[in-house]
């Protein structure tokens, strides 16, 4: 019981909920499948708010494009030059 | 075009890559652009195989996934179509290769330890945050900052290093994106990337330049989770 109070957010139970309520809940569900379904979910919206932002690509592409221009993407991790390097 | 963890794709801006095997996770993949994944190098291109480089086999020959090329790629530019998919243990291969790279297993056992530092010339560092390549204007360019989560050993020896980006945008949060810096900056996890040693500034350094045990052990966890990694 102690281990449902003090992981609220893994199992996102609503806070009013009883804790007759909560056990009836999890063994339905499985306490596992509960908190890995939760996880998921919560997974699933920081990544969704992160798509929304123009910000999210710019990093990436400015970094391959630096390391294109360097020589690609292996760069100097063992490549054999070709004839156009 | 839906893109799956764990398959191989063409790449077509790179030819120096055989192919990407992408390693971010399905969510990951459904909602972001930008996808992390490793390429694949045929052994006729390589004078040297990298450490950390295990085998999958591409078109019935074996490459090399140069897992310390990790790269943060566009999904929608940079992916060619579908080439097949890497085995289950050719993954597991794989993951243990970036697993050892990024030395997790320290940081994440119980109590988590420090990586060990390897003096040498001036070299980024584990934990140590840089400034990375540049972007915009020339004379207003804005420089992001990374931290280094490859190891010392390899971060010595190497001339690119693994690294996370971190953001102080107030409106991330949640997983993949763990608190740094008592929670004044996060890290995006889907994002780590090789960047060449050359391409982050060693001497102007942000503030602060490194960060602490327990931040790194939060990046590590949303590592293992944005990556899949079965330790």
């Amino acid at each position: 019981m102690q281990a449902i109070h003090e992981r609220p957010d893994e199992l996102d139970f609503d806070p009013g909920t009883s804790d007759s309520s909560r056990l009836r809940i999890l063994l339905e569900e499985g306490y596992e499948a509960r908190r890995e379904r939760v996880r998921r979910a919560q997974r699933a919206v920081s990544y969704r708010r992160w798509a929304e932002d123009a910000e999210a690509a710019e990093a990436p592409a400015e970094v391959l494009a630096d390391t294109r221009r360097a020589g690609g993407v292996l760069g100097a991790l063992g490549r054999r030059p070709t004839a156009e390097t | 075009m839906p893109v799956q963890r764990g398959v191989l794709y063409g790449a077509p801006n790179d030819p120096d890559v055989a192919a990407w095997l992408v390693l971010t996770n399905d969510d990951w993949n459904t909602h972001l652009r930008y996808i992390g994944a490793v390429p694949l190098a045929n052994p006729a291109a390589l004078d040297d195989v990298p450490p950390h480089s295990p085998a999958v086999v591409l078109d019935g020959m074996g490459h090399h996934a140069v897992t310390a090329a990790l790269t943060s790629i566009d999904r929608d530019d940079d992916l060619g179509s579908s080439l097949g998919a890497a085995t289950d243990d050719e993954l597991r291969h794989v993951e243990a290769a970036l697993i050892d790279l990024l030395d997790l297993r320290p940081l994440l056992r119980t109590p988590a330890r420090a990586l060990p530092l390897a003096p040498g010339p001036l070299s980024p560092m584990w934990g140590d945050i840089y400034f990375g390549p540049p972007r915009g204007e020339r004379g207003a360019e804005e420089h992001k900052r990374y931290v280094v989560v490859s190891n010392n050993q390899w971060n010595v020896a190497m001339p690119q290093v693994v690294c996370v980006r971190t953001t102080t945008s107030a409106c991330r949060g949640g997983p993949g994106f763990p608190e740094i810096q008592g929670g004044r900056a996060r890290a995006c996890c889907g994002q780590t990337t090789a960047i060449r040693t050359a391409g982050l500034d060693l001497r102007r350094r942000p503030v602060p330049s490194r960060l602490g045990l327990q931040d790194m052990v939060a990046i590590a966890r949303d590592i293992v989770d944005t990556y899949e990694l079965r330790l």
